[in-house]
This record gives C-alpha cells, sequence and structure tokens, in this order.
C-alpha cells in the first residue's frame, strides 16, 4: 500500500513573505519617525504608508498589503482599527494589477497603473470619510468630499500611493512582476468597494 | 530593544498586564475600542476611560504621560469642537427628542453679520463624548503596545490560527526594524550633508523634496527582500509542516478569567451601545445636565 504525504501548500512564498516583512517594517519606521508631508488639516500630514503598501501589493499581493496596513495602523495613533479601511484600496488595485502588468506598451501601462490608483484611493476614501465623520465627527462626508477631490489632497495623496510604485514599474519591472495568485480577488474588490462607498454614502 | 521601544513604546517589565496572554491583551484593546465606538455618553466614556488609565497604572505607565499621550491630538479636539458647535443641528439634532437647550451663538451678531454656530447644551456634550472617543482610541493603543511585545503579538497569531506565512511576515518586519531604522537614518543623515532639507510648505514642493530620500529607501528595501527571500529558501523555510516556537504561550487561569470578565463587559457594552439598546448615548447626560439646570433655576 502506498503512502502518500499531503505538503500544506503556503498561502505566500518566501519571497512574498520577505516583502511584505520588508516594506511592513518600512512603513511603520516612516510613521513611526513622523517622515510625513505637511498640509492635510492644520497639524495633520499626509502619511507616506501608501508608497510602501502599493509596492507590497503589486510585487507580493494583496496579503502582502495587507499585512503591511497592519503594521502600519499598530503605529498609527488610531491602532489596528485602521486597517481594514486601506483594503479597498489594496483589492481594487490587486484586481487590475496582473492585466496592467501584462500590457507590452510602457506608456499605456504606466497610465493603466495611475488610472487604477486613482480608481483604488477615490474607493479607499469613502471608508475614511465614514470613519471621520461617524466615528470622530471631525468633518462630514460631503465636506470630507468636496475639500478631498476640490482642494487637492486627492492629488497629493495620488502621488504618495502611486508615484514611486510607478516608477519602480517602469525601471525595475522585473522585482513587481506578479507572481502572486488571489483567487476571487474581483469579488473582494467588488464587496470591499461597495462596502466603502456605502458607508460613505450613508452619512452624506 | 531600543529601536522597538522607539517605535511601539514596549516596556519590558513584569507588571499584572504584562503577565497575560497576548491574546487576552489583544482582546482588551478591542473591548476598549469597541465600547468607545459603541457609546457617545460623557459619563460613560469618562468611567470608560478611568478604566483604561488604571490598567495603564496597573502597566507602571506614568499618569502626566499618559495624559499627554491624550492630549496629542489637541488640534484635533479643537477641529471636533468647531465642526460640532456649527454643524450639531444639522448632523445630530435630529436623533434627540426634545429641543435643545441653546446657551449662545459662537459668533455673534455684529450688525448685519451672523449670528452663527447656535451652542446649545446638548451640542458640547455629545462633542465632549467624542473627544473622549478619540482620547480612549489613542489611550488603548498605546496601553497595547505597552505591554505586548512584538514577541506576544506574533506568538498570539500564531495561536489564532493565522497562517504561518502572515505570522513569519510580521516577524521578518519587527525582526528588520533595528536595521531598517539604522538605514533610514543614514540615508536622511546622507542626504541632509549633501544639503538637502524643506524649506517649503507647499506639499507639492515637498513630495518632490522626499524623493531623495524615499527612493533610495525603496531600492534598498527591494534588494533586502531579495535576500532574505533567497536566505529563507536556502534554510528549507516551508519543508516541513511541523513547526517548533521559540516562544510557547499558554492560557493560564488568570488568562481564562480576564477573557470571560473582557466578553461579558464587551457583549454588556454592545448590549448598551447605539447598536441594541442605545441607552449609552449623549442624551442621558444631557438630561442629567438640563435637569440639574432647572432644578437651580427654579
Amino acid at each position: 500500500m502506498r503512502s502518500e504525504t499531503a505538503i500544506k501548500q503556503p498561502i505566500m512564498s518566501p519571497r512574498q513573505i520577505a516583502i511584505a516583512g520588508i516594506f511592513g517594517a518600512l512603513a511603520m519606521i516612516v510613521t513611526g519617525m513622523g517622515l510625513a508631508l505637511p498640509g492635510y488639516l492644520p497639524l495633520v500630514n499626509f502619511e507616506l504608508q501608501g508608497t510602501f503598501i502599493t509596492i507590497a501589493t503589486m510585487a507580493a499581493g494583496p496579503i502582502a498589503g495587507i499585512i503591511v496596513s497592519f503594521l502600519v495602523s499598530l503605529v498609527s495613533a488610531v491602532g489596528v482599527i485602521s486597517c481594514p479601511f486601506y483594503w479597498p484600496h489594496i483589492f481594487v488595485l490587486a484586481a487590475f494589477y496582473p492585466k496592467i502588468y501584462e500590457v507590452k506598451n510602457v506608456a499605456l501601462r504606466f497610465v493603466l497603473f495611475w488610472v487604477v490608483s486613482a480608481l483604488a484611493l477615490f474607493i479607499q476614501y469613502w471608508g475614511w470619510w465614514w470613519l471621520y465623520a461617524a466615528v470622530f465627527k471631525i468633518m462630514t462626508v460631503e465636506a470630507m468630499f468636496w475639500y478631498n477631490m476640490v482642494g487637492g489632497p486627492y492629488i497629493i495623496y495620488l502621488l504618495i500611493w502611486a508615484l514611486i510604485p510607478s516608477i519602480v514599474l517602469v525601471t525595475t519591472p522585473n522585482f513587481v512582476k506578479p507572481r502572486w495568485r488571489m483567487p476571487g480577488i474581483i469579488w473582494l474588490a467588488l464587496i470591499s468597494s461597495i462596502i466603502a462607498i456605502i458607508l460613505g454614502l450613508l452619512w452624506w | 530593544m531600543s529601536v522597538i521601544s522607539t517605535f511601539f513604546g514596549y516596556k519590558p517589565l513584569d507588571t499584572f498586564m504584562h503577565r497575560f496572554d497576548g491574546r487576552v491583551k489583544f482582546l482588551l484593546y478591542l473591548a476598549f475600542v469597541i465600547s468607545a465606538v459603541a457609546w457617545s455618553d460623557p459619563i460613560y466614556l469618562l468611567c470608560l476611560l478611568a478604566v483604561v488609565l488604571i490598567c495603564g497604572k496597573l502597566a507602571k505607565d506614568y499618569f502626566s504621560s499618559m495624559i499627554k499621550t491624550i492630549l496629542i491630538p489637541f488640534p484635533g479636539y479643537i477641529m471636533i469642537l468647531l465642526f460640532n458647535i456649527f454643524a450639531f443641528d444639522y448632523t445630530v439634532k435630529q436623533t434627540l427628542s426634545w429641543t435643545p437647550l441653546y446657551i449662545g451663538w459662537a459668533i455673534p451678531k455684529i450688525g448685519s453679520f451672523g449670528p452663527y454656530g447656535h451652542v446649545s447644551i446638548e451640542g458640547l456634550t455629545f462633542t465632549l463624548g467624542v473627544c473622549l472617543r478619540l482620547g480612549i482610541f489613542i489611550l488603548a493603543s498605546r496601553l497595547f503596545l505597552r505591554v505586548a511585545s512584538p514577541s506576544d503579538i506574533v506568538a498570539a497569531l500564531e495561536k489564532l490560527k493565522i497562517p504561518l506565512s502572515i505570522t513569519m511576515a510580521i516577524s521578518v518586519a519587527f525582526g528588520y526594524l533595528p536595521e531598517l531604522a539604522r538605514q533610514v537614518s543614514s540615508i536622511l543623515e546622507a542626504q541632509k550633508v549633501r544639503g538637502w532639507n524643506i524649506k517649503t510648505k507647499n506639499p507639492f514642493k515637498v513630495a518632490k523634496a522626499f524623493a531623495p530620500i524615499v527612493v533610495p529607501i525603496v531600492t534598498r528595501s527591494m534588494t533586502r527582500a531579495e535576500f532574505i527571500a533567497a536566505a529563507m529558501v536556502s534554510r528549507g523555510f516551508g519543508a516541513s509542516s511541523k513547526r517548533l516556537s521559540l516562544k510557547e504561550i499558554k492560557f493560564t487561569k488568570k488568562d481564562y478569567i480576564a477573557t470571560a470578565i473582557l466578553l461579558t463587559f464587551l457583549g454588556v457594552s454592545i448590549l448598551i451601545g447605539i447598536w441594541v439598546l442605545n441607552i449609552a448615548n449623549f442624551r442621558f447626560t444631557s438630561f442629567l445636565i438640563r435637569s440639574l439646570l432647572s432644578q437651580r433655576l427654579l
């Protein structure tokens, strides 16, 4: 009788683990050191963790992005509870990124990456607006919408989330080659986007 | 340990709070945060804040440091106050079954200008509750990071059956914090020697100025990640399905009792919170203040 040993396949490869760990540590250090762009709100800065979450998601998949968001949330003022608000962005980016990477034309790939990042950021925003409007009562969702979308913060956040990752995509594409697979990522992106937008709209 | 302390505020002490299992510490954090979200009444939230402060004292934290931590987002509190002075009538007032007790205007009528910002007892009570909520969030995070070491967090996640790959990634992050912090500091210093400085407050120009810092950090990290991955593969990571833990954690009697208390507290707090019975609502304190004021006036 032949015996077979079933080897359980880990959900992440060593490379994905290393990328998630290193970029997670980096995001924690940058946040902990207070390296941030001033000017979002009085004494509230634009934090840089978006750069590291995006690169980790591109190179190692959405689970790596979630790990980085968890690690960043550990050192943020609000705490671990802020972690899920990054997820719509991570899932939307992860849903489209493998297709974007396959585009042969570098200029088109670059543009498509920015378009998807802009869309993911816009969707992510709704959850944060809900958090600030419903839990912290700092502003209404409507006021946050107009301030962020028209007043300039959206552009700055987009630069944080997409500028350096897009440079990495063009200059060292091999590092950010999507060697990961995430079953059902389209559904995860869709469900998380719907939840974020509905939360925001309910508090409009 | 010093770098870990800098970023996490973890203090390796042997206190009542430190001796709990990592899972209990996380449950304690969640119980504080969820209760703070579920309640909006300042009296309830003040009691909760007192409990967090007591837990902080049990973890040998200084009272003055905890108060300073709560006051860090002071501009945020001012924003919350301003917003609720001007927006309370449009956002929350409709949830009241009575007319708010107005005490004046934030901006009085000057000629044809104003008045704006009708200040009410209910509005101020609600604002106090929201500010306390934010304070509890920050203090609970501080307490959690003070008592839970990085290895506690990883061990707790492993015991919670979080996949090995995820806990391993978190271990790598904690393990490389000191090295990466040194790297980031050296890049910052090297660029400062070359004349790097942020002299503008324009965020677009600041973003451009940050490129010489962020680009080398990212490129070095990419190389480091590849090295670590190669090292993991060469040491046979994932080859064996059986994995031993350096730090084995076990639930003790104290942990079971604490878990039972925390779960009960969490259940009750959700029950009296906004999602179910809505008892811990700011209307409670507003009503008390109105009653006290009316008794004095009589």
